[in-house]
C-alpha cells in the first residue's frame, strides 16, 4: 500500500538537517521504499494571485468571458476564461504566459500569450486541478482563493502565499507495517535510520481531558462484539463547524485527502499523522444518544457517506444507534449521521477493529476507504487513546471544541506488551558479521523498543512498543530490525560454504530436454499453453473434462479446467495461427493434470507434436511418423503401430496407437475431422501424443553397438507394382523373411496415378545385402530371386524393370 | 623411310601437337592419337613381329623409348594443366554467393524453456539440483507450513485459485500453488540435509494484465545448512545477477516482508539501460528482481529441521519477469509469452 508523506510534516517530529537526496535514499534502504517524490509547486511557476476586476461577455463565444484581472504591481490584464463561478472581486490563481499547467488536470501545457476567438488573453485563470490539486475538487471551476489568500496577496507568487515549498514522499509500505503508513511512523523510521532526532508523541501518555461534573448530553456506549471491536472510545463534544485553516487543508491535500470542513478534516488529519482512523457522528442524528457496536441484521439497509446504499448481512460489524446502523465499523460512516455545516455537537469515535472482519466486510460490500485500509492491516488497541487525545486537542483549537461529557472507553481485557529475549550472538550468526551489543540495543531503542540490560550470558530483554504489536512475533523479527538498520548495503557477500549435497536427479527432466532439442532441431516450434482450458474445448477435442480438475474461482468460465490433455490447447493454437501462417509444425511438452480420488492429481509429462497442412492422408501421417522414428531411434526403442483401441479424437483410418514392448506409449495420426471442425480449423491436422513416463520405461540409454562389417554390402533396387490393399509393412516382412542376406530396405519412391493400373501402387526400394564375406554377384542374384519369388507368390506383386 | 626415321617423325609430330594443347580435352584427343590402339606408334609396333631378332631388339628398344617419352610428356602436361586450373579457381569456378541459403528445417524452443535451462545451469554450478514439486498443492504446503494462516489475504479466493475437490483433514484445501515455495517443506520432509534445491515450476495467481499472467513460472532456490547467513544470500544473488545479466550488474537488498522468511528482502538489480544512473525504466537506477529471505524457524520446524542447528535461505522469483528484464528484450505485455502466436515464437 502506498502512503503519501509530506516532508515538512514529517520534520515536525523528526528534527533533521540531512539533505533531501540522502534522506530519501536512506529511508528507502531501511525498508520504506520511496517510489517517487512529488513537488507540490510543480505547476506553480509563474502563477500569481490575481483579483477579478471586471467580467464581460466574449463577443464571439457564448461560453467564454473576458476577465479584467489585476496582477502584480496594480497592473491589469485581459484573460479569456470559461469558468462559471467567476465573481467580481474574487481572488484567483493566474497562470502567466510561460507557466506550465496541467491542462484539465491531465496533459501538461505551457501557456502562451494568445488570442482566443479573436480576443487577447494574457495567461489563464486556473482551476485547482490545473495547478496539480485535483484533490481540492471543483472540477473545471476556477479555484476561488478567497478563503486561503488575502487582498494584500494580489500579485504575489501563489506557491509562496500557499507555502508549498515541500516534497511529498510516495512510500510503498509492506502490509505488516501499518505504523509506517502515517507521518509519525515515517518520522520514527527516519530517526531510527540515524537521519534525525525523534520527538515521539506515541511514547507519551495521551492527554485526554477529563470532564468535570454531569454530562451535558445523554451518551451511552454498548459493545456487543468485543472480538470484532476490541476497543471503542467515544466522547461528546460541542463544536463550531467551518472551513479548516489553509495549513491543515494543505497537509491533507498533500497527503492525499480532500478537505471538507474542520471537524472531518481533523479526523483525517489524525489518521494521516498517527495512523489511527477517527470518525465523528452528528450527535443530533444519533437516536437515543446511544452507540451500539453490534453485528448487522441480515438484509439491514445502510446508506453510506459515498451516497450508495448497501444491504448488510449478519456477521458484519456495524456501529448503530437505538434504531439503525450509522456506520459499518471501521469501513465507512453513514450519510445521514455525518458532520455537516449544521452540526453543533458530535460523538467522536476512536476505535480498534478486527482486521479479518474488516477485510471480509469490505470485500463482501465492495466498499473501500482510507480507514478500512489501515484497519485491515491490524492496529493496536493502545493507539486509540492517542488518536482521541490528538483529535480533541485540534478540535479545541480549530473548531471551538468542548468536551461536554465523560470519555467512554470500552475494551476487551487488559493490554500486555509483547517481550522477547534476544541473544546478540544469535543475531550475528544469522547476519554473518559482528555487530556489538550496544549498537544492537541502540538500534532497537531508536525504533521505540524498550531494552533491558544484558544478563550474564549477554542476553537482553526487548519489550515491543504497541505500534509493532502485529509484526514483531519472535526474536528473529528483532534480528531483522537490527540487520536492516545496519544496512544490507554494508554487508559483504559470501558464496555459501559447506558440502554440496547429493540429490537424486529427476531424470525425466533430462529426457524432456533432449526431446525438446531433437524436435526444435528438426523444424518444430515449441509452444507453452495455459494450464487452464475451457471445459467446452475438452469436449470438442473428445476428452472427458471429468479427467481433469475444475477450478472453483477461475478468472473466466472458459479457463475453468486444469487440462487433462494437451490436445485442446494445441487445437486452439492451430486455429488461431491458421489465418496467419498456414502450414505449421508445433510441439508442446508439459505436464497435464489427471484427477485422483482423495489425493492431489497426477502431474504427468506429455509430449504433443502437431503438423498442419492443406491435405491430410499418407504424406501428413508419414511426416508425423518420421519424428516418432527419430525419437524412438534416439532411445533405441522399437515401436509398433496398432489400429486397435484408438480413442475418439483420432481419425480411425489414419491413426494408430504406438506400442513399445507391447505397451501403449502414445498415439500417432490424423485428428478426427469432427474435432478439427469443432475448432473451426480448415486445414488437416496430424498429431503425435506421447506419454513420457511410459516411454521412459522402455528407453535404452546405454545401448550396445554392432561392429560395422568390413565386407562391402551389395546394393540392389527393386520396383514393385502391388495392390493398394497390401501394406508396405507386409511387403518388407515378406522380403526380410525370404533372405538371410537382406539387411535393410529403404523405400525411395511411391507412386499412384495415371501411369499405372487403378487400385495399384508402385513402390521402389533400395535393398542392402551383406554377409561375413564379400558377396559374389551370383549369391546376391540367388537371394534377390528368392525375394521376388516370395513377393509374387504371397502378394501378387509385379516386379517392374 | 627406316623404322627409326618413322619413329623420329612421329616424335616430332607429337612435340608439335603437344605444344598447341591448352586443355584436358585436347590432351585426351592427343593421347588417343599417339598412344591409342589405332595410333601411329601402335602401327609401328605391329611391324616388329615381322623383323629379325636382332632388328627387333634394336627397333623395339627405340620404339619403347619414344613411347615412354610421350607418356612422360603427357604426365607432365597433365600436371601443368591441373596447376593452371587450380590457379584460376577464383575466376573459373566463381559462384554467386549472394543467392539465399538453402536452410535445413529449423524449429524454435520457447523462450521460457531456454530461460529455465540457463537459470538451472547457473545455480547448478553452486550445487543446486533442479527438482519439480507439485503445481496442484494442498494448502498445508502452499500456506500453512509457511506461516500463511487461514486469515491471510493470499488465501482468499481473490488471489489464489482453488480446486473443486474435497479438502484433506490435515492438509486443507487443494489449490494451484501461488509460489514455488510450496516445495520447501516438501524438500525438507525427504529428510536429507544439507539441501540445495532449485524448484522451477508453474505457479498461479488470479491476476491478468500487461505485467501479470495468471499462469507463470517461478524458480525457487532453497539452501539449508549449518551457519547459513544473510551474507551468503547476498553472495548467491550476486553470482546469479552477474551470470544471468552480465558482469557489470550489481545487486542490492532492501527490507521487505514475507511470512515465511525473517528477515525478508526485496532484491534489486542495477538497471541495464542506464547502468545505475536512473531512467524512466527504473527507480533511481535499480529494478526489482524478486523476493528472498532467511527461512523462518517455524518453517524449518514444519519441515522437521532443527532451527537451533540449521539455518536456511530461500528465494522464489518470477521467471517471466526475470527474462523480460534482460537488456534488449522488451516485452511490453507479458501475456504475449503464452499467446502462442507463431510470429512471436519463431523469433527465439
Amino acid at each position: 500500500m502506498n502512503t503519501l508523506i509530506p516532508f515538512n510534516w514529517l520534520k515536525e517530529y523528526c528534527k533533521t538537517d540531512v539533505d533531501l537526496k540522502t534522506f530519501i535514499k536512506r529511508l528507502s534502504l531501511v525498508g520504506n521504499e520511496i517510489e517517487r517524490t512529488i513537488r507540490p509547486d510543480k505547476y506553480l511557476a509563474r502563477v500569481l494571485v490575481g483579483r477579478v476586476k471586471e467580467i464581460n461577455p466574449h463577443p464571439d463565444a457564448d461560453k467564454l468571458q473576458l476577465v479584467t484581472t489585476e496582477i502584480n504591481g496594480g497592473k491589469t490584464v485581459q484573460i479569456v476564461c470559461g469558468g462559471t463561478n467567476l465573481e467580481g472581486g474574487q481572488l484567483v490563481a493566474v497562470a502567466l504566459p510561460g507557466a506550465l499547467v496541467s491542462w484539465h488536470g491531465d496533459n501538461e501545457l505551457t501557456l502562451e500569450e494568445t488570442k482566443i476567438r479573436g480576443q487577447e488573453s494574457f495567461g489563464m485563470i486556473c482551476a485547482a486541478e490545473e495547478l496539480g490539486f485535483p484533490g481540492l475538487g471543483g472540477g473545471t471551476n476556477i479555484w476561488d482563493l478567497s478563503g486561503v489568500a488575502k487582498d494584500s496577496d494580489v500579485g504575489r507568487d501563489l506557491a509562496e502565499v500557499l507555502d508549498l515549498d515541500d516534497t511529498v514522499f510516495d512510500i510503498e509500505m509492506t502490509t505488516n507495517r501499518p505504523d509506517g503508513m502515517a507521518v509519525v511512523g515515517q518520522a520514527r523510521e527516519a530517526c531510527a535510520a540515524a537521519l534525525g532526532d525523534m520527538d515521539d508523541p506515541l511514547k507519551k501518555v495521551p492527554k485526554i481531558p477529563v470532564h468535570e461534573g454531569d454530562d451535558k448530553y445523554v451518551f451511552n456506549l454498548q459493545v456487543d462484539e468485543h472480538d470484532l471491536c476490541p476497543r471503542y472510545m467515544g466522547v461528546v463534544m460541542d463544536v463550531k463547524v467551518g472551513p479548516s485553516p489553509w495549513w491543515l487543508q494543505k497537509r491533507l491535500i498533500l497527503a492525499g485527502a480532500k478537505p471538507i470542513n474542520n471537524v472531518v478534516d481533523i479526523t483525517n488529519y489524525v489518521r494521516l499523522e498517527l495512523g489511527q482512523p477517527m470518525h465523528a457522528f452528528d450527535y443530533n442524528k444519533i437516536d437515543g444518544g446511544k452507540i451500539v457496536v453490534r453485528s448487522a441484521k441480515q438484509g439491514e439497509k445502510f446508506l453510506a457517506l459515498n451516497e450508495e446504499e448497501y444491504e448488510l448481512s449478519e456477521g458484519m460489524l456495524v456501529i448503530a444507534d437505538e434504531s439503525k446502523p450509522v456506520a459499518v465499523g471501521g469501513v465507512m460512516g453513514g450519510l445521514d449521521s455525518g458532520v455537516s455545516g449544521l452540526t453543533k455537537t458530535i460523538i467522536l469515535e476512536s476505535a480498534t477493529f478486527d482486521p479479518l472482519s474488516i477485510r471480509e466486510t469490505w470485500r463482501a460490500l465492495n466498499l473501500q476507504s482510507d480507514s478500512q485500509a489501515l484497519y485491515e492491516k491490524g492496529l493496536s488497541t493502545e493507539l486509540a487513546p492517542h488518536g482521541m487525545a490528538r483529535a480533541i486537542e485540534l478540535l479545541r483549537v480549530l473548531a471551538h471544541g468542548q468536551v461536554v461529557g465523560k470519555v467512554q472507553d470500552d475494551r476487551k481485557g487488559d493490554y500486555v506488551h509483547r517481550a522477547f529475549s534476544l541473544d546478540p550472538k544469535k543475531v550475528n550468526k544469522l547476519i554473518g558479521i559482528e555487530i556489538d551489543t550496544n549498537t544492537q540495543i541502540g538500534m532497537l531503542s531508536r525504533l521505540g523498543f524498550e531494552v533491558s540490560d544484558t544478563d550474564q550470558d549477554g542476553v537482553y530483554e526487548v519489550k515491543v512498543p504497541f505500534w509493532r504489536d502485529m509484526d514483531i512475533e519472535s526474536d528473529v523479527d528483532l534480528t531483522e530490525e537490527i540487520a536492516r538498520l545496519y544496512g544490507y548495503e554494508n554487508l559483504p557477500s559470501t558464496i555459501p560454504s559447506g558440502v554440496i549435497p547429493r540429490r537424486e536427479r529427476d531424470t525425466l527432466l533430462d529426457r524432456e530436454n533432449e526431446i525438446k532439442d531433437l524436435l526444435a532441431g528438426s523444424g518444430w516450434t515449441e509452444v507453452y499453453a495455459n494450464s487452464f482450458i475451457d471445459p467446452e474445448d475438452a469436449v470438442r477435442a473428445g476428452i472427458d473434462p471429468a479427467l481433469g480438475l475444475i477450478v472453483m474461482n477461475p478468472l473466466a468460465q472458459d479457463q475453468a479446467l486444469m487440462r487433462p490433455s494437451l490436445i485442446p490447447n494445441m487445437m486452439r493454437t492451430i486455429a488461431e495461427n491458421e489465418q496467419r501462417e498456414g502450414v505449421e509444425r508445433l510441439f508442446e511438452l508439459q505436464r497435464v493434470y489427471l484427477k485422483r480420488e482423495g489425493d492431489l492429481p497426477e502431474e504427468r509429462s506429455m509430449l504433443l507434436v502437431a503438423i498442419v497442412d492443406e491435405v491430410g492422408g499418407e504424406d501428413l501421417f508419414r511426416h508425423m511418423k518420421g519424428s516418432l522414428e527419430i525419437i524412438m531411434s534416439k532411445y533405441h526403442a522399437e515401436f509398433e503401430l496398432s489400429r486397435e483401441g484408438l480413442s475418439s479424437q483420432w481419425h480411425p483410418g489414419r491413426s494408430a496407437r504406438v506400442l513399445v514392448d507391447g505397451e501403449a506409449v502414445g498415439t500417432l495420426g490424423e485428428v478426427h475431422p469432427i474435432v478439427v471442425q469443432a475448432f473451426g480449423v480448415e486445414y488437416k491436422v496430424a498429431m503425435m501424443e506421447i506419454d513420457l513416463p511410459m516411454l521412459q520405461k522402455h528407453m535404452k540409454l546405454d545401448p550396445s553397438y554392432d561392429e560395422p562389417t568390413e565386407f562391402p554390402a551389395a546394393l540392389r533396387d527393386l520396383a514393385l507394382l502391388v495392390d493398394e490393399k497390401v501394406a508396405y509393412r507386409e511387403l518388407t516382412e515378406t522380403m526380410m523373411d525370404s533372405s538371410k542376406l537382406l539387411k535393410s530396405i529403404e523405400l525411395f519412391d511411391l507412386y499412384r496415378g495415371s501411369q499405372i493400373e487403378k487400385g495399384k501402387k508402385s513402390l521402389a526400394v533400395h535393398l542392402t545385402l551383406a554377409d561375413d564375406h564379400t558377396l559374389t554377384s551370383e549369391e546376391v542374384d540367388v537371394d534377390i530371386k528368392k525375394i521376388t519369388d516370395e513377393l509374387i507368390s504371397t502378394h501378387g506383386v509385379v516386379i517392374r524393370d | 623411310m627406316s623404322f627409326k626415321d618413322e619413329l623420329q617423325k612421329l616424335r616430332a609430330s607429337f612435340d608439335t601437337d603437344l605444344a598447341t594443347v591448352s586443355g584436358d580435352d585436347e590432351l585426351e584427343v592427343l593421347r588417343v592419337k599417339y598412344l591409342g590402339r589405332k595410333s601411329g606408334l601402335q602401327d609401328l609396333m605391329r611391324l616388329l613381329k615381322d623383323m629379325t631378332n636382332d632388328e627387333r631388339k634394336d627397333a623395339g628398344q627405340a620404339a619403347n623409348e619414344v613411347k615412354k617419352a610421350i607418356e612422360s610428356a603427357f604426365d607432365l602436361t597433365t600436371t601443368e594443366l591441373e596447376r593452371a586450373r587450380l590457379e584460376n579457381l577464383a575466376t573459373e569456378e566463381a559462384i554467386d554467393i549472394s543467392l539465399p541459403g538453402i536452410a535445413p528445417p529449423v524449429g524454435h524452443l520457447h523462450m521460457t524453456t531456454t530461460a529455465i535451462r540457463e537459470i538451472e545451469g547457473i545455480f547448478a554450478r553452486l550445487g543446486f539440483t533442479r527438482v519439480r514439486h507439485p503445481e496442484v498443492e494442498w494448502e498445508w504446503y502452499a500456506f500453512e507450513t509457511l506461516r500463511v494462516g487461514p486469515d491471510h489475504p493470499a488465501r482468499d479466493n481473490w488471489e489464489t485459485f482453488f480446486i473443486d475437490a474435497p479438502a484433506d483433514d490435515k492438509k486443507g484445501k487443494m489449490v494451484l500453488t501461488p509460489h514455488t515455495t510450496n516445495g520447501d517443506v516438501r524438500e525438507m520432509e525427504r529428510g536429507d540435509l544439507p539441501i540445495r534445491m532449485m524448484n522451477i515450476n508453474k505457479t498461479y495467481r488470479r491476476q491478468s494484465d500487461v505485467s501479470h499472467v495468471p499462469m507463470f513460472h517461478q524458480f525457487e532456490g532453497l539452501l539449508i545448512d549449518e551457519g547459513v547467513t544473510i551474507t551468503d544470500l547476498k553472495g548467491l544473488f550476486e553470482h546469479f545477477a552477474k551470470e544471468y545479466f552480465g558482469a557489470d550488474r550489481e545487486i542490492r537488498l532492501r527490507p521487505h516482508h514475507f511470512r515465511f522468511t525473517e528477515p525478508s528482502f526485496e532484491v534489486d538489480i542495477s538497471c541495464g539501460l542506464c547502468h545505475g544512473k536512473g531512467c524512466r525504466m527504473c527507480k533511481d537506477g535499480w529494478v526489482e528482481l524478486g523476493g528472498a529471505g532467511m527461512l523462518h524457524p517455524d518453517v524449518l520446524k514444519a519441515g522437521g529441521v532443527d532451527p537451533e542447528k540449521y539455518g536456511g535461505l530461500a528465494f522464489g522469483w518470477g521467471l517471466e519477469r526475470t527474462v523480460s528484464m534482460r537488456a534488449g528484450l522488451n516485452i511490453s505485455d507479458l501475456r504475449t509469452m503464452y499467446s502462442n502466436d507463431v510470429r512471436f515464437l519463431q523469433q527465439f
